[in-house]
Order: structure tokens, then C-alpha cells, then sequence
């Protein structure tokens, strides 16, 4: 069910972070990266958002979290929104 | 840049990808520094900016020869400016201080451009050919730690380091920045350093 999402406590910082790491790596402004929401498309919707950046991204968040991002965890799903990304970072922190 | 004559400061640019994204803060950066009298140099490596060898034939090794008789053709007392990647590359050079901007370990390059292979058309490393002896060469590779470097990296970065500063990682956006605050802020810090060093 859309929207009901169960988001993981301590989501908050994760957030943070998420949007910090989008805006440094696509260069977009931070307004723009505050008014996304857990609906946001990013993979596909966002221009700036090609492979290479999709790298930086994943980088960036490992770097940042402390977390590791294994190349089978990548896929479309996970960078579909703004909501699936922060979910998949919050689990990875979690656990 | 700068004075003829010693003391030298050469510059190591960052590698692959991440030496476009850096070339204009780093170019600032030495300008300042040749501005206030150093004597700064700032060689290509094979395969890399304005040289003219395939990049797929460029290995590890050549990169140091390659600096290393940068260096030898330079007044001395030598003193380091690395970036990222650029800190694999000093290991020959008989400096006598070495200043690194976000160093990064080989196994750390090579996760980067294996995540860009991976993530891209399966074709080259983001658009470069890379040999896999230069991989496996850059695996195993770690920054020079003697004599011991001063490391800046960004506030973003949690890895220990002895100046932490403001801005986005320029090696990392999309788009090439030239954040004059963070070129300022990175020249003073050299300078701040090399007076030390002179000291």
C-alpha cells in the first residue's frame, strides 16, 4: 500500500544525509533537495541522476554512514524515490 | 607557476574521472601559491590530462617513474601537493613534506571505478580503458606516510583527518565546481603548512 511504508525509527538523520549527499553529487540546490518528499522519483525522473552520479551517490552515503552497499543490492527499485532510497540507507544502518 | 628555483611545490592531480572534476580548484589552488612566490609544478601522467600515451597502457608503476623524474628535473627541497589518488603516485619522490587532499587507498580507487564499470554500459571504467595490470597495481597501493603528511578532507568525511572544510566534494558532483572559498581556504592551508615545514 502506498504511502504506509513502515519507516524505520532514527530515519531522521538518515534523511539528512540522504538529501546532503543528493545535493553535492547533482549539484542541485538545497531547496530543491529539501522540498523532496518520500514520493520524490528520483532514478529516471531526475536528469542528473545517470549512472555515474548513481556511483557517487552510493559512494558518498557508504562514506558518510559507515555502511557498506554491495553491487547486488543496487538496483531500481531501491532508487526509484526519495522514500526507497532512505528506507534502503536505514535498514543498512539498522542493521 | 611561480619563481624558478627551490624550494618546489609539485602538485599531484587526482585520477581518472575525478582529475577533471578537481582540475580547476587545483589549478586555483597552485595559482595562489605561485602568486605568493612558490615555485609550483603541475606534470601530466601518462594517459592522463593533456598526455598524449592510450591510458589503457598506463600502469602504476609508470605513474611514479613519471613524477618522479618531474621531480628530479625540479629545484629542491620538493615539497608534495596531492589529490585524492594523487597520493599513490608520490611514493618515489624524495620529498620533503607531503600535503594530501582526501587521500584515498588503491582498494578504495579501484572499488570506485569497479562501482562505475558496474553501474555503466559494461564498456571501460565510465569511458576509460583501464589494463588490469594497472588495477590490480592500484589494489594493493597506499599513500606515502614518511615523512608524515598533512591530510585535509571535507567536514562530510568522517576519516580522521588534521583540517576538516566546509564545501562539497567537488570530485564527487556532477557538474565541475570552483568553490573560490574552498581555494582559498585550501592555498592558505598550504602555504600555512610549507611555512611550518620551513620553520
Amino acid at each position: 500500500m502506498k504511502g504506509t511504508r513502515v519507516i524505520p525509527e532514527g530515519t531522521n538523520e538518515i534523511e539528512k544525509t540522504l538529501r546532503a549527499v543528493l545535493a553535492d553529487v547533482l549539484s542541485l540546490s538545497p531547496e530543491r533537495v529539501a522540498a523532496f518528499t518520500p514520493e520524490t522519483e528520483l532514478f529516471g525522473a531526475l536528469p542528473e541522476l545517470d549512472s555515474m552520479a548513481v556511483a557517487g551517490v552510493l559512494t558518498e552515503l557508504e562514506d558518510r554512514l559507515g555502511i557498506v552497499i554491495e553491487d547486488d543490492e543496487v538496483d531500481g527499485e531501491m532508487l526509484e524515490t526519495f522514500g526507497a532510497l532512505t528506507t534502503f540507507a536505514a535498514t543498512k544502518v539498522l542493521n | 607557476m611561480g619563481p624558478d628555483g627551490g624550494p618546489t611545490i609539485l602538485a599531484l592531480p587526482a585520477l581518472f574521472e575525478e582529475a577533471n572534476r578537481t582540475r580547476a580548484i587545483l589549478v586555483g589552488v597552485l595559482r595562489r601559491l605561485a602568486d605568493a612566490g612558490w615555485s609550483v609544478a603541475l606534470p601530466d601522467l601518462p594517459g592522463q590530462g593533456e598526455s598524449l600515451v592510450p591510458l589503457a597502457q598506463a600502469t602504476l608503476d609508470d605513474w611514479r617513474d613519471a613524477a618522479q623524474a618531474a621531480a628530479a628535473r625540479l629545484a629542491s627541497p620538493i615539497h608534495v601537493v596531492a589529490v585524492r589518488a594523487g597520493a599513490l603516485i608520490d611514493a618515489d619522490i624524495a620529498a620533503d613534506s607531503r600535503w594530501y587532499w582526501s587521500p584515498l587507498t588503491g582498494a578504495e580507487q579501484v572499488r570506485e571505478l569497479t562501482r562505475l564499470r558496474d553501474l555503466g554500459d559494461g564498456e571501460g571504467y565510465a569511458g576509460n580503458v583501464l589494463s588490469d595490470a594497472l588495477l590490480s597495481q592500484l589494489a594493493a597501493a597506499e599513500p606515502t606516510i614518511t615523512p608524515p603528511p598533512r591530510v585535509v578532507r571535507m567536514a562530510t568525511d568522517p576519516r580522521p583527518a588534521d583540517l576538516k572544510l566546509a564545501g562539497a566534494a567537488p570530485w564527487r558532483a556532477n557538474e565541475p565546481t570552483a568553490d573560490p572559498a574552498l581555494v582559498a581556504n585550501l592555498a592558505d592551508d598550504i602555504a600555512a603548512w610549507l611555512a611550518a615545514c620551513a620553520g
